[in-house]
């Protein structure tokens, strides 16, 4: 199953139970932050839902979504990044900051879960 | 109408697939079948057609009484399905296709067996394949389909939105094959599309969303209405003005007990069968339905004498109509109304009585 990316400036993202897996993602304050975390291609601004973006515009940075349940979490899953498997001390390589990433959930995967065609 | 027999194209798979029909076989039966064909007069063509635009006009009737009266009841849809349903009709909110199965052998009145108007499928086949079918094998015969055109044409009206999501259970060859089809026609009419599998659909706590964060602001879904409102996300559905094609309205016609109250409310209406939610009331042989059954799922023909098998899911009785027989194939006749006008037919045959997801699809033409 692919993995979901949701909600890129949803401020504050309720996670609802039984509507789906559960999923969260780690915020940063800078582009460096998230990076050290994961790869540059797996980070992402922040812009606003709905909306371009723009150079400059960006507020924060996001790192992939991974599951919340980390016995879920299979070889695609990009996990929590560094900083948390880390055990939060710190980031491993290359950022001059230790300042912790916020964490923001989401769900995927409320729908779909028929499987089967919809011919009709 | 009447069958032909007649010889495949020497290259007809080869054809079909350069169109993108990649299920003309399933499960290593025929699907798609060029060795024969329906052949239809200027006149019976019409008849289709008027009867067509009948059965659409008094569905509608029937949508709007259904609310007024609030019988959600007697289609077993709950209050949250019923807001849906009354928010969408009130507002208006536009259709984009449906698929009305027809039982007729070219006399009488055309039979409604069942509206598939949420999620129709057989599309691609009879608005493409059949066509290109033509172009090579009657090239001087006409045929009853405007179904590309109008689909066009009726996205310019349907959407509010420069773009649209589209989304069905991409894995299955022909849900995917519907929808890339019909994204194609909004291509067409210029709109800005996306594909997105129906679990990838997310929900940030505000809005659905796709894969790019983005809000999905009109969304076609290949997928049935009472599969939504029973999956984890339903309760989202009423929190968001999200456009939704085909519009919760629709799923009053798709659902078989809106034979019974199409019966009702238009007695002996000659494109009608008896239908009820009783046997009782049946007399005769009778065909017994689920009320959300899919391609000939659960369907029995049954009658005086005959065991009634166990059910555990309301069902609809309906008089039985025999479908006409051409040499030994039970052909049903889909007539696909495109907005709210009659748009073309897509013929499906098989050796039982009832037509199911593996029934040949069988081109047809006609001569003025």
């Amino acid at each position: 199953m692919r993995m979901a990316f949701m909600g890129a400036a949803a401020a504050s993202v309720l996670v609802t139970p039984g509507c789906g897996e559960d999923v969260q993602r780690n915020r940063y304050g800078a582009l460096a932050e998230c990076v050290a975390d994961y790869s540059d291609a797996q980070c992402r601004p922040d812009y606003p839902v709905g909306g371009g973006y723009r150079p400059g515009m960006s507020t924060g940075y996001y790192g992939p979504w991974y599951r919340s349940n980390a016995a879920a979490r299979d070889a695609a899953d990009p996990g929590p990044g560094r900083y948390f498997r880390g055990g939060g001390m710190g980031f491993s390589s290359g950022s001059t900051t230790s300042r912790a990433p916020s964490v923001e959930t989401g769900t995927r995967g409320g729908f779909g879960g028929h499987g089967v065609s919809a011919r009709g | 109408m009447r069958r032909e027999r007649i010889h495949p194209r020497a290259d007809w798979r080869e054809r079909v697939e350069e169109l993108g029909f990649d299920f003309h076989t399933i499960d290593g039966e025929a699907y798609w079948c060029e060795d024969a064909c329906y052949r239809f007069s200027s006149d019976e063509v019409d008849t289709l057609e008027d009867a067509t635009a009948e059965l659409h006009s008094l569905c509608l009737e029937a949508v709007d009484r259904i609310v007024r009266e609030s019988r959600y009841a007697d289609l077993g849809l709950d209050d949250t399905a019923a807001h849906l349903v009354e928010r969408s009709w009130h507002a208006h909110e536009p259709a984009l296709y449906g698929r009305m199965d027809l039982a007729w052998d070219g006399n009488g009145a055309p039979k409604l067996l069942e509206y598939n108007a949420d999620t129709p499928t057989a599309l691609f086949e009879a608005s493409v394949v059949q066509w290109y079918w033509l172009k090579d094998a009657y090239p001087a015969a006409d045929q009853f389909n405007s179904i590309h055109e109008r689909l066009i044409e009726r996205w310019k009206q349907v959407s509010t939105t420069e773009k649209v999501h589209f989304t069905a259970s991409y894995e299955q060859a022909e849900d995917r094959a519907t929808c890339e089809y019909l994204r194609d026609t909004a291509t067409q009419a210029g709109l800005d599309t996306v594909a997105l599998d129906i679990g990838d659909v997310g929900w940030s706590g505000a809005d659905f969303i796709d894969l790019d964060d983005q809000v999905i602001a009109t969304l076609f879904k290949l997928y049935p209405w009472e599969w939504l409102l029973s999956e984890p996300f339903a309760a989202n559905i009423p929190k968001v003005g999200l456009r939704w094609i085909e519009p919760p309205w629709k799923m009053l016609l798709s659902n078989k007990s809106i034979l019974p109250l199409l019966w009702e409310f238009f007695p002996d209406h000659p494109n009608l069968l008896p239908a009820s939610h009783r046997r009782a009331d049946m007399a005769g042989a009778y065909v017994r339905k689920p009320r959300f059954g899919r391609e000939g799922e659960g369907v029995y023909v049954l009658g005086p004498g005959i065991c009634e098998p166990p059910a555990n899911e309301p069902q609809v009785y309906q008089q039985f109509h025999e479908l006409p027989c051409f040499d030994g194939r039970y052909a049903l006749i889909g007539s696909w109304v495109i907005g709210h006008e009659p748009a073309g037919i897509g013929l499906r045959e098989d050796g039982d009585r009832v037509t199911r997801n593996t029934s040949c699809f069988v081109p047809h033409y006609f001569e003025g």
